[in-house]
């Protein structure tokens, strides 16, 4: 975010920019290049200072935890009454999210996901709530940041992040098969299918967590047996890391994960505790 | 030495590995039951190359005409009996593939190594009635054979490894690159393939978007290099319905694997994408 001083002219036009770190920062950025200035959701007085060049206010938080509810409310508490309030709706529907502020008519939803917020598309959800007005405005802030809309049915997942996680699920099924390794896996599909990453160096990309969460909540919305997530995903979503035969080197840490229950992936903000392998591997060849 | 190839099947794939092939200096016997449909194979092929020559291309005339001179016209089996490698293209059927193969296994030379590019069927089963199993596998080439750079080697239960040795090789020799996967449904594109057709096949049973948004999203936004439904409509509805339905009968009818109603239906009704000129998209002219 560029440092305002007394002296800095402000952009003609400024949005509230909230959610994920990476994610926030990465839409901040975009929004620069338009000249858009971005207010701190949190500095309710930088936000009423702004108010009147204020276009809409985004939400970025992909998991649908307290988080994501707590900041949405402070944002319908704080943005001027008629601004639309444009949140990543991929784990969470646009509606339900609705149901969590007093406007619930001014919110939208749109794919804030890891590895497509640069597309020149992006899709928008709408709830039967949302105005037409709304809809125009939101419109029109993507249109100052030259992206084209296009709208789709307010569902988890929505398009292009349900179908990437299946994906990754199945190539990670697969390695746990046995069928080929990672490596291979991701060389076959960008060579073979035009994929623009290998399905697990998507993953690593998305976050692993991020991965089961959605799929749990896609699983959870539909009561599909389809979107069950593989053991592996579970590992990786957990640890951050594949399991490996060096973990069972004498007297280093052995990681045993206990398989989550359903809609309760671990929180990627929290940091992971990952076993100390130099102590391991010195204590290893001590003896 | 160049590498000597036998293709069974002049269908679409036959005559597309035979024109790879050609291209890399390899010998090419292209076997069909049907004198004539050789004969038609090859001027396809003629013509194919013909647009392979351009003023800034990397062939010139005497390059093509010289692919073109490496291809004999073979309808005999046994007169694939020399080949280095024998290439089976022919439809994904599993008796067919197994007599064609234990046919195969007698003719062939002890030293011959046996492919089959079947895209769902078991390379083991397909193996299980030759006396030399070891040397059988799968070789997936890729549509469009000619731009996609990856060949998928599918090591069957009992298939040696100087059997993957030796077609590693020869794709290397093709100027492709190769991964090995297991003799398992769908090996590894396929099954992965089948979550992305899948996906977008019940995303539009659902009506969560058309078609063309479908693929849009998945092109521009997603990356990938083409959408669900214009892939669909490329290989064939009937075609892909047909291969998803055996990938779900291999996966013990996983809901994971279902196939599409969808396409059930379009295929039943004759719409069965480009070669009806109709299919999810309707502008094949």
């Amino acid at each position: 975010m560029k440092k305002q001083t007394p002296d800095t002219p402000h952009a003609a036009h400024a949005a509230v920019v909230t959610g994920d770190e990476s994610l926030a920062r990465e839409w901040t950025a975009l929004l620069e290049q338009h000249d858009i200035e971005c207010i701190p959701a949190r500095d309710a007085r930088a936000l009423k200072a702004a108010s009147s060049r204020l276009t809409a206010a985004y939400e970025l938080t992909v998991l649908p935890t307290d988080e994501k509810k707590e900041r949405l409310r402070f944002i319908d508490a704080h943005l001027p009454a008629h601004l639309p309030i444009i949140s990543s709706s991929v784990t969470v529907t646009a509606l339900a999210q609705s149901q969590w502020i007093d406007a619930r008519e001014r919110l939208i939803g749109f794919c804030g996901f890891p590895t497509l917020l640069g597309s020149p598309l992006i899709d928008i959800s709408l709830t039967p709530y949302t105005t037409d007005a709304v809809v125009h405005q939101a419109r029109a802030c993507f249109t100052a940041i030259e992206k084209e809309t296009v709208c789709i049915q307010d569902r988890t997942g929505m398009i292009t992040p349900g179908i990437i996680a299946q994906v990754i699920n199945e190539a990670l099924m697969a390695v746990q098969h046995n069928v080929a390794s990672a490596a291979s896996i991701d060389t076959a599909m960008k060579l073979a299918a035009g994929y623009p990453f290998g399905p697990i160096e998507w993953g690593e990309k998305i976050g692993f967590a991020t991965i089961a969460a959605l799929l749990d909540a896609m699983r959870a919305e539909t009561g599909e047996e389809r979107f069950r997530t593989s053991q592996l995903l579970r590992q990786l979503a957990a640890s951050g890391k594949f399991w490996s035969e060096n973990q069972l080197a004498p007297e280093a840490p052995v990681l045993v994960q206990e398989e989550l229950p359903l809609g309760d992936a671990p929180d990627p903000l929290k940091p992971v505790v990952r076993p100390k392998k130099k102590k391991a591997a010195a204590r290893a060849t001590s003896k | 030495m160049a590498l000597s190839i036998g293709i069974i099947g002049a269908g679409d794939m036959g005559v597309a590995i035979a024109h790879l092939a050609a291209l890399n200096k390899c010998t090419v016997a292209l076997y069909d039951i049907n004198d004539e449909v050789i004969r038609r194979a090859i001027e396809r092929i003629r013509t194919d190359l013909k647009k392979q020559v351009t003023d800034d291309g990397p062939f010139t005339r005497d390059d093509l005409q010289l692919a073109l001179e490496r291809i004999k016209k073979r309808t005999q089996l046994a007169d694939l009996d020399t080949c280095d490698i024998i290439i089976e293209a022919a439809m994904e059927d599993l008796r067919v593939k197994r007599d064609l193969f234990k046919k195969l296994d007698t003719i062939a030379h002890y030293t011959t190594r046996l492919v089959s590019t079947t895209s769902s069927l078991s390379i083991t089963a397909i193996a299980s009635g030759t006396k030399k199993p070891e040397r059988i596998a799968g070789m997936r080439f890729f549509q469009p054979v000619l731009s996609r750079g990856l060949i998928e080697i599918v090591r069957g239960m009992h298939t040696s490894d100087e059997t993957i040795d030796a077609i590693e090789q020869a794709a290397g020799k093709l100027g492709r690159q190769t991964i090995v996967s297991r003799d398992t449904p769908g090996f590894v594109v396929s099954r992965i393939q089948s979550q992305y057709y899948g996906e977008a096949l019940r995303l539009l049973q659902d009506e969560a978007a058309s078609v063309e948004t479908i693929d849009r999203l998945l092109t521009i936004q997603g990356g990938f290099t083409s959408g669900p439904f214009r892939m669909i409509d490329e290989a064939g509805i009937d075609t892909h319905f047909e291969e998803s339905y055996a990938l779900f009968e291999r996966m013990f009818t996983d809901p994971r694997y279902r196939p599409s109603d969808i396409e059930r239906q379009m295929s039943d009704g004759g719409v069965k994408g480009k070669k009806t000129k109709k299919g999810f998209y309707d502008n094949y002219a």
